[in-house]
């Protein structure tokens, strides 16, 4: 007993008035416990917190975030509803259970094998939509961090959880973030935590989920640690020091001081990812750690945009099928894993994107109507069971396409039918596009 | 494969006899690999092998290690600061190296140990063992701070001194002085005094246990505690409270809070 819930306990839910049953302890964190409860049948999460200083902000804070109810984006497990017991005093707040699919980002990262650049970009933009989502909204998360977030690959969906700390910029909080997500003011304590400082701490995040690393931890902040005598600082020093006072981005340009420490991850990952989203990353972890303002964050409109590159982007080297991103930037791109000269591969070029199409790419709704539905699939690229190393495109839309490929007759592409990919104009009817040749196969 | 409605459009077809069989395309393509650049934790156990761990002493202890290391092998998958590595010296009336290369915590199969016997339990050359292994230059520069755990009957039978040498030459590198120091005393008769003075904090309570089931349960806390201790801004006295907690108890979860409040 440690004068929190208990499993067998009954709850008491403040505005719908039901009762909620207490079953298994599934979680605990600094602020509290978390407990599965059912509620007519049905399992929920209820979060009780330990009584404490803050408490009384804490309800207000949450009850606030209960009437304005949940931003538009599924990934946040929302409070539905404050909750109390007879037995014990406090309070503590009830919420969707997060289903077991959904897997720390940390464990998916490290896992040997690793899931396709498809999955990891689909993961970013879907953690970029939810905040974006969030931030729209007004409020800040404030603690944007690995411990918060979780995700099913196998769906390409994520779930943030420990949503009781948000709110509005430099409104009360009790929570100022996580160390190696803190932005640089947040360290120096010069700043509250904000939709600024949020900006920070989704870059460190994104550059851990595509990199592997942390994008500041390079040479120089591995200098500044030290076992000899006379010489160990404590991580709060390490901390303020490497990413608080004199943060360099570990592929700063202009400053070599900071590169990676010999064998770190990112110096595989980096290069391996085009142009376009290496810049982004450096503006981030070079004008955007001094630059404390939306103006110098990179905001998640431009993560959006290259998130979705990079998933348009993804193909496979011909000569060992390693995963790649086309980089339209790059002439002479060579394959990661084989080094082999990488052939420019047939895209579908698109108002506002270039799909590479390449076997498993999917042409969305968001392709052809910029409607931000990512998830419906109007078209899917399929290998050409004719002809290796070739594609096709099947139409999954519910009206017919019109194709004019180069030098023949123009034809339609019905529901359900494969289109055999070859240079050539294509009307969709929301949009048009344009198949340009690539080099594979002689199809130029 | 061909399904209703689907025929082949604008092909100028010479669809040949022999197709290739339809690609799937693979779940797990061919990717970089190595996980996520972290920091080392090094963990290093000090296991008792003394004449008087025979019998079940030992096999509670080397089932209740073996029981431990996955624990703290999905602990670690869960982290992207910290990357576990093991070492184990076994003492009796010397100490010598059971695990003298640090191993990967998630790579870890556990041989056991055996009692020497008639051998004494000195704590002090195993603490000045540890020392060595600690000092700078032998763990990395960045290795988060280390942790160690002792795990005995707790009747110390150093010669006079012999302890308080082996202690101060632990606490002489920074490391051993940082380290997170936990003591697990096994068995009823089991006495403390020596291992509150390798723990050093009168906040961390030695943990006692007296079945090979309570000893896993206590090891698991103590490995969940490792982690929480090696995070930034940790707070001693919160996590020995959690380890307090009565074994069958829902193990804390102190994973993921370097939440800097
Ligand atoms: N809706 C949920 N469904 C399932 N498990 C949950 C849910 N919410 C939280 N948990 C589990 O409970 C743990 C603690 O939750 P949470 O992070 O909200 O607590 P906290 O006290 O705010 O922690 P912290 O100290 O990290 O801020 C989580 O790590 C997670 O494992």
């Amino acid at each position: 007993m440690d004068g929190l819930i208990q499993p067998g306990d009954t709850l008491l839910m403040d505005r719908a008035g039901a009762r909620l049953t207490t079953e298994k302890r599934i979680g605990e964190g600094g602020q509290g416990v978390v407990h599965v409860a059912r509620l007519n049948g049905a399992p929920f999460a209820v979060k009780w917190f330990r009584p404490g200083p803050g408490s009384e902000e804490m309800r207000t804070s949450i009850t606030a975030l209960i009437h304005r109810g949940r931003p538009p984006h599924p990934a946040f497990t929302w409070p539905i509803d404050l909750v109390s017991s007879g037995r014990i005093p406090g309070f503590g707040y009830v919420m969707p259970l997060l289903d077991p699919r959904f897997v720390s980002l940390a464990q998916l990262l490290n896992q040997d094998r690793q899931p396709s650049f498809r999955v990891i970009t689909t993961i970013g933009r879907e953690l970029v939509d939810a905040f974006a989502a969030l931030h729209s909204a007004g409020l800040c998360y404030r603690d944007i961090s690995f411990g918060n977030l979780r995700v099913d690959p196998a769906a390409g969906e994520a779930a943030i959880i420990d949503v009781d700390n948000i709110g509005i910029d430099s409104g009360t909080a009790l929570v100022k973030g996580t160390g190696p997500f803190m932005a640089p003011e947040l360290l120096r304590d010069e700043a509250h935590p904000s939709t600024v400082t949020d900006l920070h701490a989704l870059a460190v995040l994104l550059f851990y989920l595509l990199m592997h690393g942390h994008p500041l931890f390079g040479v120089r902040a591995d200098a500044a640690c030290s076992w000899e005598r006379g010489a160990h600082r404590s991580e709060t020093e390490l901390l303020m020091r490497n990413f608080g006072i004199e943060p360099v981005f570990i592929f700063d340009p202009g400053d070599p001081s900071n590169r990676p420490v010999p064998g770190d991850r990112a110096l595989t990952w980096w290069p391996i990812y085009p142009e376009q989203c290496r810049r982004v990353f450096t503006r981030a972890f070079t004008a955007g750690l001094h630059d404390a303002s939306l103006n110098g964050r990179v905001t998640e409109g431009t993560w959006r945009r290259v998130l979705l590159a990079l998933q348009d982007s993804v193909y496979d080297c011909p000569a060992c099928r390693a995963d790649l991103f086309h980089d339209p930037e790059q002439a002479g791109q060579r394959c990661w894993n084989c080094s082999a000269p990488l052939p420019v591969p047939v895209t579908l070029k698109l108002a506002g994107s270039l799909l590479v199409l390449s076997a498993g790419a999917v042409l969305t709704s968001h392709h052809l109507n910029r409607d931000r539905d990512h998830r419906t699939a109007c078209a899917v690229v399929e290998p050409d069971p004719r002809q290796a190393g070739r594609v096709v495109l099947r139409n999954r839309t519910d009206r017919s396409w019109t194709v004019v490929p180069d030098g023949e007759e123009a034809k339609r592409v019905a529901p359900g039918q494969r289109l055999g990919v070859r240079p050539m104009r294509i009307d969709f009817g929301p949009a048009r596009g344009q198949i340009r040749a690539g080099e594979i196969h002689g199809l130029g | 494969m061909t399904g209703p409605g689907t025929s082949w459009p604008a092909e100028d077809s010479e669809a040949t006899a022999e197709r290739p069989a339809m690609l799937q395309a693979a779940p797990y393509p061919r990717m970089p690999g190595g996980g996520i650049s972290r920091r080392p934790l090094h963990f290093i156990i000090l296991a008792d092998c003394s004449g008087g761990m025979k019998g079940e002493k030992i096999q509670a202890l080397n089932f209740a290690i073996a029981d431990m290391l996955p624990h703290l092998a999905a602990w670690e998958r869960d982290q992207e600061q910290a990357q576990v590595f093991i070492r184990t010296i076994a003492f009796a009336t010397e100490p010598w190296w059971h695990i003298a290369e640090p191993q990967p915590v998630a790579q870890l199969g556990w041989k056991p140990l055996q009692p020497v016997p008639k051998g004494l339990t000195n704590m002090g050359p195993a603490f000045a063992l540890a020392a060595q292994a600690l000092a700078s230059g032998q763990i990395e520069r960045r290795a988060l701070r280390p942790a160690m755990l002792l795990i005995t009957d707790g009747l110390a039978t150093d010669p006079p001194g012999e302890f308080e040498a082996g202690l101060s030459a632990l606490m002489d590198q920074p490391a051993g002085k940082a380290a997170l120091r936990l003591a697990i005393a096994i068995g009823r008769d089991a006495r403390s005094a020596a291992l509150d003075r390798f723990i050093g904090d009168r906040g961390v309570p030695v943990l006692v246990a007296d079945s090979s089931e309570d000893i896993a349960d206590r090891l698991v806390a103590a490995s969940l505690a490792v982690s929480r201790m090696s995070e930034a801004g940790a707070d001693r006295g919160a996590v020995a409270r959690r380890l307090f907690g009565a074994p069958g108890e829902v193990l804390p979860n102190i994973f993921d809070q370097d939440t800097i409040v």
